[in-house]
């Protein structure tokens, strides 16, 4: 860096001070294109599948039967055509949105409250607790997530709150290692010590002041892990193991779609597509986000 | 070092009869069970019903079941199946081929993909072509796999004859479920090769080979790249590992005759030994693939065999 360029970068910086970190990562945060773009993507999924039941009436336009208008290719009244029992395919697509994003944020919570509150223990006390924890973590994760997923689902179940739960339990891994590697860091801080030494209770410092102070990796696990649980949600019901028919969750519109690979391709392109765009909005989003909140990268 | 492999090798004990025990107590949640299976199927009488309960142990509890399956594990014994009767590490092995194949293939791919690109992009750092090769990549991992598998095959099987749409039949019946595979690895595989680049490229030895007269090719591949492997063979390895995992779902459409399938259709058919003996195996089989690759950066970096001969580690 030459030395002309010092003084704005500082005048920068000392603006900065008088602003709050939240307002730092957004600026951050819309200067990256990719993210702004996957921002959209998701607010306008996340609007579609609020309004979904006004948009949609579910009993005769999704999961009713229409045998009269089977297996009709794309055209005008009917976008991406329509499947075997002649249900419109654009409907279902738009209406299924709710069950991609509600099973992958319920996942993705359930298992960053699992992963957060073990991480963050493992991280604060060392020594006993640390070695259980991380062991059973190694074991855990030793396990291939997607076969886990199998298992747990079609030992409880296959229904929608199973997936979540199954999905959720995959995720804890990476949440309690990233929390405390994140832990580690800041444990040891002064303002920590200075804590201890006001006589407040350990469970206090960690809920109020460490974990606060770790919310950045986790805020950006958790984007990137509700994309991969959302391919998680969409591959157990390909399997048949999760959000169980006529419900129109992509995966197994896809599932329903292979019987017809040779003869109505449509049937599998467009749930595939509309999987492609979410998983790619939230990664995009999470990839913007871990660069803005990591402070090295500020400029 | 061999010292460092045993005791990694140790390390994974506790961890597999962690995954047993895990994954006998969630198959024993399950409603219905073998019997239940095969009462539907073969129109058993309830006294043969009861024999077979008997001799799996399944009026017995869940606790004392899974000792009994740990006693033969001690002893290498993985049990048989519920529904072939043949020994489970005998089919293990007879889908494993199958399933190295693919996942050899599959990194195969992946490598051909993402190193030039992570080379490039790194090479034309900051740039359209950067940008350009980093959102494919993106594209690369937010694709699901399962859905890339069949288009590929309404795209290319349907059309191409010689490519068969399923099956492990010859070197053909491969390309389309390893480029299924494969392409969802190169995202991260890209991602490291550019990164791992270009922390290598700006340091002051390239421009000293640059000054020798050595041509820009040459100092990228030979020079540059070989000092950024190493970060690359890690992700690599633990790709491979995982796809040893089996891509299950992969293998379902492509109908690969793999152990992902194997596994799937013991879990429906409540196939517990199997099940439990699969996922050992698997844990067991990426585990050995992860200490080998730990092992590698010995033989490719001197730097670090000669931090194993003075027997010191660094804790991760």
């Amino acid at each position: 860096m030459s030395k002309k360029n010092e003084t704005p970068e500082l005048l920068v910086s000392r603006k900065y001070v008088r602003q709050s970190q939240i307002r730092i990562i957004l600026h951050n945060l819309r200067k990256n294109k990719g993210a702004m773009i996957g921002l959209a993507i998701i607010t306008l999924l996340v609007l579609v599948s609020c309004f979904a039941d006004v948009l949609f009436d579910y009993d005769t336009e999704i999961a009713g039967l229409n045998i009269s208008e089977k297996l009709i290719r794309p055209c005008k009244e009917h976008l991406f055509g329509t499947d075997d029992l002649g249900r419109d395919i654009f409907k279902r697509v738009l209406y299924g949105a709710r069950y991609s994003l509600g099973v992958g944020f319920a996942a993705t919570m359930i298992g960053m409250a699992i992963g957060v509150v073990f991480g963050a223990i493992a991280g604060y006390y060392c020594g006993l607790a640390e070695d259980i924890i991380m062991r059973l973590n190694d074991i855990l994760s030793a396990v291939p997530s997607i076969l886990m997923g199998i298992v747990i689902v079609s030992a409880l179940g296959a229904s929608t709150f199973n997936l979540m739960l199954a999905i959720g339990i995959t995720s804890v891994p990476q949440f309690v290692r990233i929390t405390r590697a994140a832990v580690l860091s800041v444990r040891n801080q002064e303002y920590v010590e200075a804590l201890k030494a006001t006589g407040m209770s350990e469970a206090r410092i960690i809920a109020f002041h460490i974990i606060p102070n770790c919310m950045s990796p986790i805020i950006v696990q958790i984007t990137l892990r509700i994309a991969s649980a959302i391919i998680a949600t969409s591959s157990l019901s390909f399997l048949g193991l999760g959000v169980p028919v006529p419900a129109p969750e992509w995966g197994s519109m896809l599932n329903l779609g292979r019987s017809y690979v040779r003869t109505a391709s449509y049937l599998t392109i467009f749930p595939g597509i509309a999987i492609l765009i979410t998983v790619l909005a939230f990664n995009l989003l999470g990839d913007g986000l871990r660069d803005a909140l990591d402070p090295k990268l500020r400029k | 070092m061999l010292r460092y492999a045993i005791k990694r090798l140790l390390l994974m004990i506790p961890v597999i009869i962690g995954v047993s025990f895990l994954i006998f107590f969630i198959m024993d949640l399950a409603p219905g069970n073998i019997i239940d299976t095969k009462i539907a199927e073969e129109n058993m009488t309830d006294e043969e019903a009861e024999m077979l309960r008997e001799q799996y142990n399944l009026n017995g509890s869940m606790i004392s079941r899974y000792f009994k399956y740990m006693g033969g594990l001690v002893r290498g014994d993985l049990g048989k199946s519920y529904i072939t009767g043949k020994p489970v590490l005998e089919s293990y092995l007879e889908k494993l081929p199958a399933t190295i194949v693919l996942a050899a293939a599959s990194i195969l791919v992946s490598v051909i993909i993402s190193i030039p690109l992570g080379i490039y992009s790194a090479i034309k750092r900051g740039t359209f072509q950067d940008n350009t090769c980093m959102v494919l990549s993106f594209l690369g991992l937010s694709i699901p796999n399962f859905w890339l598998g069949l288009m590929l095959i309404i795209t290319i099987a349907l059309n191409v004859k010689w490519i068969p749409t399923s099956g492990f039949r010859g070197i053909a019946s491969v390309i389309l479920p390893a480029i299924t595979v494969g392409t969802g690895l190169t995202a991260t595989l890209a991602r490291t090769t550019r990164s791992s680049m270009l922390d290598v490229l700006n340091q002051d030895y390239l421009r000293t080979e640059r000054a020798k007269g050595n041509s820009e090719f040459r100092v990228v591949m030979r020079y540059a790249l070989v000092n950024a492997l190493i970060p690359i063979i890690t992700i690599a390895g633990g790709q491979f590992a995982a796809c040893l995992g089996g891509s299950v779902l992969t293998e379902t459409i492509f109908a690969w005759p793999g152990v992902g399938r194997l596994i799937i259709d013991s879990v429906n058919s409540r196939d517990v030994p199997m099940v439990v003996g699969c996922i050992i195996m698997k844990s067991f089989s990426i585990g050995l693939v992860v200490l080998c690759v730990d092992l590698l950066y010995a033989v490719i970096d001197p730097r670090i065999k000669a931090m194993y001969a003075r027997g010191r580690r660094r804790r991760k």
